[in-house]
Formats: C-alpha cells, sequence, structure tokens
C-alpha cells in the first residue's frame, strides 16, 4: 500500500472524529436535552390549554401590555351618553325620575340604535313609567336585563314572547353559558323596547375583564349580548352563531354577513380595547345644553350607560379601571371597525411553542456563553416583539409569555446541560491526559479546551523514542516480580524527565518510551524541550543504575533518538478505542534512529532538523549517514554530547548558554564503519 | 258628522290598501302555543305573531322556541315544532331552515304542487303527509303518506338502502359478537355496528329520487339513506298530528 493512501486514510478518520467532536453535546446528553425540552412543550401546551389562574394570571400580565399599541380607534358611529358627575350633579343621585331618562331617550331618538345598559327592573310611578315605555317606543332601543340580577325570576308569557323575539336563532353548536331566570325591566317599559338583549359580561380567572360573551342560552333560548343585538339593528343583518369544531383550533365564529367575530369554545370573543378618552362620549347633562343637536345622532349608534362613582358598574380591564358599558361599546367598536381579535387555539400554539423550543435548541451550537445568553434574551424579544407585531397587523393574539417562559426554561435546561458536560469533558479530559502530560499541562487543557485540537491535525512535533539496551538478556536472569519493579523504578524518572520538559507521554512500548514535544499543546522551543528530556533522561539513568548495581543487578543503557518534523497528531483509532498519538514519518524516522544509537555507538541520536534548530545551543556532533528503512536517501545523523551539558554530580542539565559554545566535532568514526566494527 | 264617519272609513281603508300593497300575503299563522315569532322579510328584529291568523308576507319567517306554530299557505298545512324557523317565500314554497315541520298538503290543491326547501335538498309535493327535519349535520324527509319527489340541490348523492335486520345470520353474528363484546352491554353494541355495516347497501348516485309512503330519507352531507320511518321520526309525526288536530 502506497504511504501517502495511508496518510490519506488516517486523515479520513480523524475527520470524522473531529466532526463528531464539534457537537457542544454528545448525542445522547442531546437526546436527552431535546426530550426534557419536548416535555416543557408539551407543559406548556397544557397550560396553555387549561390556564390553572396564577398561569393565566402571570400570562395575562405580559400581554395586556399590546392594547398600549393598539392602532385603532373606535368608530365615531358609536356615542356613549354617559350619565356621569355632571349629569349627577344636575338630575340627582342615580336612580333618576323616569321622566329625566324618558327625556334624555328623547332627546337621542333619531338614533339609529339606541342601546341601554341599565335596567328599569322596579316600578315608580305608573305616569312616569308609561312615560319612559312611550319614548323608548318612539325609538328603536335595546334594553337591558340581568341574568344574575338581584330580583332574577321566570319571566311571565309576555317576557318569555319578547325574549323570543330578541332571540337568535341562526345558530348551529353553540356552547353558551345557560340560565333558567332573569332580571327584565318592569311590562311598562318593556313595551317600549325594540328587542332585550342581556347585560352580563364574566372577568377572566385574574378577575379582569379581557373577554366578551357573544350570548347566553336563557330557557332554550340563545340570546344576543347588548352589544351583539345593537349591532344586528345597526347593520340592518341577522348575526350568525356557528359553534367551534374543538378545542384545538378557535373556528367558533359570530357573522354579521362578511364581518366576522372570532370566538372561543365557550362563545366569549376577546375585546380589542381602547383607550377610554377614544370614545365619542357624551354627559347625560349635554343632551340638555343649549347648543346641543339631536341631528347629531342621526343614525348613529347611542349607548346609555352610568359611570357616575359609586353607581357605575367599573370593571377592571387590561387598560385599567374602565367603565362598564364601554366593552359592549368596545365589541360594537371592534365589529365596526373590524377590529376583533383572533386567539390562537391550542393546536397552532403547540406548534409556535414547538418552534421557539426548536430555535432556543439551536443556540447549543454557540459556544460563548455571553452570545449564548444574548440569543436567549434576544428569542424572548423575538417572542414579545413578533407577538405584538401580529396584534397590532393581523389582529392574531399569541399569548407570547408562554413562548418566553419556552425560551427562559429551555434555556436554563440548555445551560445546566452545558454545564454538566463540561464538567463531565473537564473530568474526562482530566483523566485522558493526566496519565501522557504533566500535571500543569492537564490544567492548562482544562482551562483552555480551546487550545486543543482533539480531533487531529498535521503540525510539526519534536519525537522521543527511548529504549532499553540489552533489556532482554536481562530480563531473564530476573523474577518476573523484580523486573516489574525495576521497571517502575526506571519509567517514573524518565517519564518525569519528560514532564519536566513539557512533553507529553504518548506511551509505554514494552521497555521504550515514546514521547511528544509541541502537542497537543504548543510549546514554543520543542525540539530544545526534547534534548533537554533526552539529557536529563541519560542523567536519571546513571541514578537508577547506582540503585540497580546495589541491589545486585546490571546496570542499565538507554539509546534515545529525537527528531523534530511535521506528522498527524490527535485522537486516532477506531470507534471501539482510539488515543492521542502521533503518525508519520517524523515518527518513523525517530525510531530509527533511536535503534541507531547501539550500531552508532553513542546515547542519544538527532535527526537532522532536530540538529538544525540545537546546533548552536547544545553540543552536537555530526554522525555521518545512516540509510534507514522507508528512505531512499541516506539520513545525516547527529549525536547529542548530553555529557557536556549537565552538572556531572546532579545530573541538573545546564542552562544553554552556562554550558559553552556548542561543541560540534567530527564524527570519531563513519557509522557504516562502526556498524562493521560491531 | 256622517261626512267625517265617511272620510274616516276610506282613509283607513286607504292605509289598509296601501299596507297590503306592501304585504303579498302568502300563507297565514292560524294557531300556535308557546315562544313563536315572526321575522318580517328584510327585517332583523322579531316581533310576536299578535292577533290570529296572522298574515305572512313573501319571505316572512316563523320562528318557535318552546312553543309551536300551525300555519296556512292555502295548499298545505304546516305544523312547526319546538326550536323551528320556516320561511314562507310563496303559495305552496316553504323552506326549513332548522328544527322539524310536519306539511300535510290538501289533495284538491294537489294539482298546483307544493315545494319545500332545505339545506341539502328540494322537495316536490302532490298530495301527501310527511314531515321534514333539520337538526345537527342532516336533514331528514320522513313520508307518512302519498308521493313526494325529492331533489337533491348538493348534485349527486351517493344514495343508500337500509334493510331492516331483526336477527342476524347465527354463525356470521355469534362469531362477530364474541370478538368485539364482552357481556350484555358489549354484544349490544357489537349488535349495532353489526347492523349499520349489514343493513346499509348501496344503491346509486342519484339526483332526483321518489320516496315512497312509510319510508324515510336521511340525507347527510353527499350521503342520503333511504328506510323504514323509524320510530322516533313516527313518534314525531304523531305529536304534531295531535298538536295540529287540536289547534281545530
Amino acid at each position: 500500500m502506497p504511504p501517502g493512501m495511508v496518510e490519506h486514510m488516517v486523515e479520513h478518520m480523524v475527520e470524522q472524529i473531529a466532526s463528531r467532536m464539534h457537537l457542544p453535546l454528545s448525542r445522547s446528553e442531546f437526546l436527552n436535552l431535546a426530550g426534557s425540552m419536548a416535555a416543557l412543550g408539551v407543559l406548556l401546551t397544557l397550560l396553555f390549554h387549561w390556564q390553572p389562574g396564577p398561569v393565566a394570571a402571570l400570562a395575562s400580565a405580559v400581554s395586556d401590555t399590546y392594547y398600549r399599541y393598539n392602532p385603532h380607534a373606535p368608530s365615531r358611529d358609536i356615542v356613549f351618553v354617559a350619565i356621569d358627575h355632571k349629569a349627577v350633579q344636575r338630575f340627582g343621585r342615580w336612580p333618576w325620575q323616569r321622566q329625566h331618562v324618558a327625556a334624555g331617550i328623547e332627546q337621542a331618538r333619531e338614533a339609529k340604535v339606541i342601546a341601554l345598559d341599565m335596567v328599569f327592573s322596579e316600578p315608580t310611578d305608573p305616569v312616569q313609567d308609561k312615560a319612559l315605555g312611550a319614548a323608548l317606543a318612539r325609538a328603536t332601543v335595546v334594553g337591558g336585563y340581568l341574568l344574575n340580577g338581584v330580583r332574577n325570576a321566570r319571566p311571565d308569557a309576555d317576557g318569555m314572547a319578547r325574549l323570543a323575539n330578541s332571540a337568535l336563532t341562526d345558530t348551529q353548536d353553540v356552547q353558551l353559558i345557560e340560565s333558567e331566570e332573569v332580571e327584565l325591566s318592569i311590562p311598562e317599559v318593556l313595551a317600549g323596547q325594540a328587542a332585550l338583549a342581556p347585560l352580563n359580561t364574566l372577568a377572566d380567572k385574574d378577575e379582569r375583564f379581557r373577554h366578551y360573551p357573544v350570548g347566553f342560552v336563557l330557557l332554550g333560548m340563545v340570546q344576543p349580548n347588548l352589544g351583539v343585538q345593537t349591532m344586528q339593528i345597526f347593520l340592518d343583518a341577522q348575526a350568525s352563531l356557528r359553534g367551534g369544531a374543538g378545542v384545538a383550533f378557535n373556528s367558533a365564529t359570530l357573522a354579521y354577513g362578511d364581518r366576522i367575530v372570532h370566538l372561543d369554545a365557550r362563545g366569549f370573543t376577546r375585546l380589542n380595547y381602547y383607550p377610554e378618552a377614544s370614545f365619542h362620549t357624551i354627559s347625560y347633562a349635554d343632551l340638555f345644553a343649549p347648543g346641543f343637536q339631536p341631528a347629531s345622532l342621526k343614525d348613529k349608534v347611542v349607548l346609555f350607560g352610568i359611570t357616575e362613582a359609586g353607581v357605575a358598574d367599573i370593571r377592571a380591564t387590561p387598560l385599567g379601571q374602565y367603565p362598564g358599558p364601554l366593552m359592549h361599546a368596545t365589541f360594537m367598536a371592534n365589529v365596526l371597525g373590524g377590529h376583533g381579535l383572533y386567539e390562537l387555539g391550542t393546536a397552532v400554539m403547540a406548534a409556535v411553542i414547538l418552534l421557539a423550543l426548536i430555535l432556543t435548541l439551536a443556540v447549543t451550537q454557540i459556544r460563548q456563553i455571553v452570545v449564548r445568553a444574548a440569543l436567549y434574551i434576544g428569542l424572548a424579544a423575538v417572542a414579545y416583539l413578533a407577538a405584538l407585531l401580529l396584534y397590532r397587523q393581523a389582529g392574531i393574539w399569541l399569548e407570547s409569555a408562554y413562548l418566553m417562559a419556552a425560551v427562559a426554561v429551555a434555556a436554563m435546561l440548555i445551560e445546566t446541560s452545558l454545564l454538566s458536560h463540561s464538567k463531565k469533558h473537564t473530568e474526562q479530559l482530566r483523566l485522558a491526559f493526566s496519565t501522557y502530560l504533566p500535571p500543569g499541562l492537564v490544567n492548562r487543557i482544562v482551562e483552555n479546551p480551546e487550545q486543543l485540537k482533539l480531533g487531529g491535525e498535521k503540525k510539526e512535533i519534536t519525537v522521543l523514542f527511548s529504549d532499553i539496551r540489552g533489556f532482554t538478556s536481562m530480563s531473564e536472569g530476573v523474577s518476573p516480580e523484580r523486573l516489574a519493579e525495576i521497571m517502575a523504578s526506571y519509567f517514573q524518572p524518565m517519564t518525569e524527565a519528560v514532564f519536566d520538559q513539557g512533553g507529553t507521554l504518548d506511551k509505554y512500548i514494552g521497555d521504550a518510551i515514546m514521547a511528544l514535544f509541541n502537542a497537543p499543546l504548543d510549546l514554543p522551543d520543542h525540539v530544545l524541550a526534547a534534548c533537554r528530556a533526552a539529557i536529563a533522561m541519560q542523567y536519571a539513568q546513571i541514578r537508577i543504575n547506582q540503585t540497580l548495581v546495589q541491589g545486585g543487578a546490571k546496570a542499565l543503557k538507554t539509546g534515545i533518538g529525537i527528531n523534530c518534523g511535521p506528522a498527524i497528531v490527535g485522537n486516532l483509532g477506531s470507534s471501539i478505542r482510539f488515543n492521542y498519538t502521533a503518525i508519520g514519518d517524523t515518527v518513523n524516522l525517530a525510531s530509527r534512529l533511536e535503534s541507531a544509537t547501539k550500531k552508532l555507538g553513542v546515547d542519544i541520536v538527532i535527526g537532522e532538523s532536530a540538529y538544525l534548530r540545537v546546533k548552536d545551543r547544545l553540543p552536537c556532533r555530526a554522525l555521518g549517514e545512516i540509510q534507514v528503512a522507508g528512505k531512499e536517501q541516506a539520513q545525516p545523523v547527529y549525536e547529542l554530547c548530553w555529557k557536556m551539558v549537565a552538572d556531572p554530580l546532579t545530573g541538573k542539565i545546564l542552562e544553554p548558554e552556562s554550558a559553552g559554545p556548542a561543541a560540534v566535532q567530527p564524527a570519531a568514526i563513519n557509522p557504516t564503519e562502526a556498524e562493521n566494527h560491531a | 258628522m256622517r261626512l267625517l264617519q265617511i272620510f274616516l272609513v276610506m282613509f283607513a281603508c286607504a292605509i289598509s290598501g296601501t299596507a297590503s300593497a306592501n304585504c303579498q300575503a302568502v300563507a297565514k299563522m292560524v294557531s300556535f302555543d308557546g315562544q313563536v315569532s315572526v321575522k318580517p322579510a328584510g327585517k332583523v328584529l322579531k316581533t310576536s305573531p299578535g292577533a290570529l291568523p296572522r298574515t305572512l308576507c313573501a319571505g316572512d319567517e316563523v320562528h318557535t322556541f318552546e312553543g309551536r306554530a300551525l300555519i296556512n299557505d292555502g295548499r298545505s298545512a304546516v305544523a312547526l315544532d319546538r326550536f323551528s324557523v320556516v320561511a314562507f317565500n310563496a303559495a305552496g314554497r316553504a323552506a326549513l331552515d332548522k328544527g322539524l315541520a310536519l306539511f300535510e298538503v290538501k289533495k284538491r290543491t294537489a294539482e298546483a304542487g307544493v315545494e319545500v326547501k332545505t339545506r341539502l335538498s328540494v322537495i316536490g309535493v302532490k298530495g301527501t303527509r310527511f314531515l321534514v327535519g333539520d337538526k345537527n349535520d342532516d336533514v331528514s324527509v320522513v313520508l307518512d303518506e302519498g308521493v313526494v319527489d325529492i331533489a337533491s340541490t348538493q348534485g349527486p348523492v351517493g344514495l343508500y338502502r337500509e334493510k331492516t335486520v331483526t336477527r342476524p345470520p347465527d354463525e356470521d353474528y355469534e362469531s362477530y359478537a364474541r370478538r368485539l363484546a364482552e357481556g350484555v352491554a358489549g354484544e349490544q353494541a357489537a349488535f349495532e355496528k353489526y347492523k349499520t355495516q349489514v343493513q346499509r347497501e348501496f344503491v346509486a348516485y342519484v339526483e332526483n329520487l321518489t320516496l315512497a309512503a312509510g319510508k324515510e330519507l336521511v340525507t347527510a352531507g353527499r350521503i342520503a339513506v333511504e328506510r323504514d320511518i323509524s320510530g322516533e321520526s313516527a313518534k314525531a309525526i304523531k305529536s304534531l298530528c295531535t298538536w295540529k288536530d287540536k289547534q281545530h
């Protein structure tokens, strides 16, 4: 097999591992995280569907802010006549004598329809009651009644007939709140009203009024709410009510021809509130002001309601305290202006939450935590802004709080996973490298894992090979236990010598040591470091030998080969087992140089590339050229004269400067000759 | 004084004439009980029937709630059941929008014919008594007496005919029931399911068909099922007939 092909295969394998290692999380960690986020999505969807009180309140606290950006204003065709403080000052405390009410109705009789957000359920002076009935009869009036009034009762035949006349019949599959009793106005007043309508509204779970019930079922009849009934008359259009197919999609509707009002499964529509001041409001007292023109109300919808403090039904709404009658006005303005809102159903919301989670999950690809944090905040902001945009531009109501919660909780899950992964990864790094790197370098790797290219790379390194000469013959005369002791006492100082110079212990191969310099972490002067490690190893050998001889064993001799050049380094192996090592010609030559020490009769042999890097700092001697396997041309080799660069007593390596000028001496013998002599 | 009286009578007649000119009388509500309203053509608001007989103009709708109404358009008597809506567009031309109505066509006016529109079909009648229902998703025509022609207004529909299954083939059903059910309730459910499968057989795609007395046709979407009058339908006919007879 050609040598280039081997390198290509190795490079491919390294790329494979590298691409896998690029993921911030392992496959199983990623799957666990994705599973947790899927569970989060299901939980949020269920919370959205059931909307427990506190959750709904929190969600609404976010979405209620949309109303501040309502771009619309209520139609000027709706006029609110307020029985306010000014009117009370003029006509006295409410309830008034009915002649005063009749007078107000007379002033507004040119309106196309008058809606009364009030009930006259108690008889007063018969003359005044009749006068009010007569005034109502001269206009087209929708009178209100209550479904939960203090004087609730089953209506009599006349009341039933009037309720029947007011009922919606174009209905299908509706599920509305049902009631059996009502508080109607007295018959004299009822007689003047063209149609009736309930006035009831219901608060959300947090006691804020956001939704408007379009109708109720009263004694089997679908009764349209005040706003719905009034709009039927104003638009000359029969309302048709269609129930939704289910809870997944909000497909229930109330339609006036082409005007569609979207409803939830209960028959409620979310009101699109306008600021209170934006309604065309007239004080009841001003109906009698000198400059008032009744014709100014011609063809309008005129809603009579009470706003006077202490009497009014003030409601807590997303815009704060709001007069109850304006909820009916808001509904009507939503219909006339086409400003109604469509609330997303559970199925659509589930899809949107899923999208938010997927986008958040994509953030795991970002390695910098600061960037990730910025993206989390950005995603939450985008969720809110997108919901706001949908509200303003399309009238679609998206509860962004659920998306923001999805992003926030998903961010916590992601960061917890990444932290856990980081800890695990750190431990793995420490465990993996502590066996072949000095502790200081291990700490550097753990602290700066980005410096580590574990996936494999081609870089210049220095490779050191050492081997005990005559090991086989020595080991034959020693017991296995004693041999293990000798080897331990040998490898320990030898390895320390490598570590002291910042080298990486690649592996022990029997009695041999393979060490790398400049990998995995960069080492600026790696050739010098390798040479110094070799010198230290030779001095260590002297100390080891002293111990061995004292113990009755033979002295050992170590040959060392050093070569410098490009090699492929990284986690090499199979998916079952791989370890950090180096391969390539540089490594092979280093091994050959080590083998040559015996033939050349020297302790440390370095290759030419290493020699050129250290020749001015360490004493070297040219040994000529040797022919090595796999190389066509003979390779120049040099001896590193280690005995000249260390304290003879301690073996401590002298600094290059103190070692004096490099003592480059000609080779004593030609290597080939030396080989022949051997 | 006498001149004044004559003037007043003439004025009243003029007003009456104006009113009748605006209303093309097509039927009369002759009786009702409970909550019944009339929605005049083109109006949004409904009104109480008022004094009987109440003249119904073309396009007027009769709405019943907890009540019933008997309407006579000269060709047929229509008994409108609870929570129903029927519109009278011309003499002999009615449209059931919702609920249940019993039509009894007078034989002496049979030549003129009666037509009843529903959401899914048009029913042409010549001398008969039939019930029309529009509830939930299906429209039913139940023919008690005579003959009716039914034309689909939604193109061809698949016509199925149901056979009466009183006792299923022993071996076949028993094995089926064993697989599907345990206990009496399970057997019953299995039997009902079995019945719907074996009773219904496809006949043809049709746009028009003639329904014979004693049969009912239930149309839901593009499927029409012809079968014998069900117990529920027979009960409704009997109830409306009894009520109608009491009105006389």
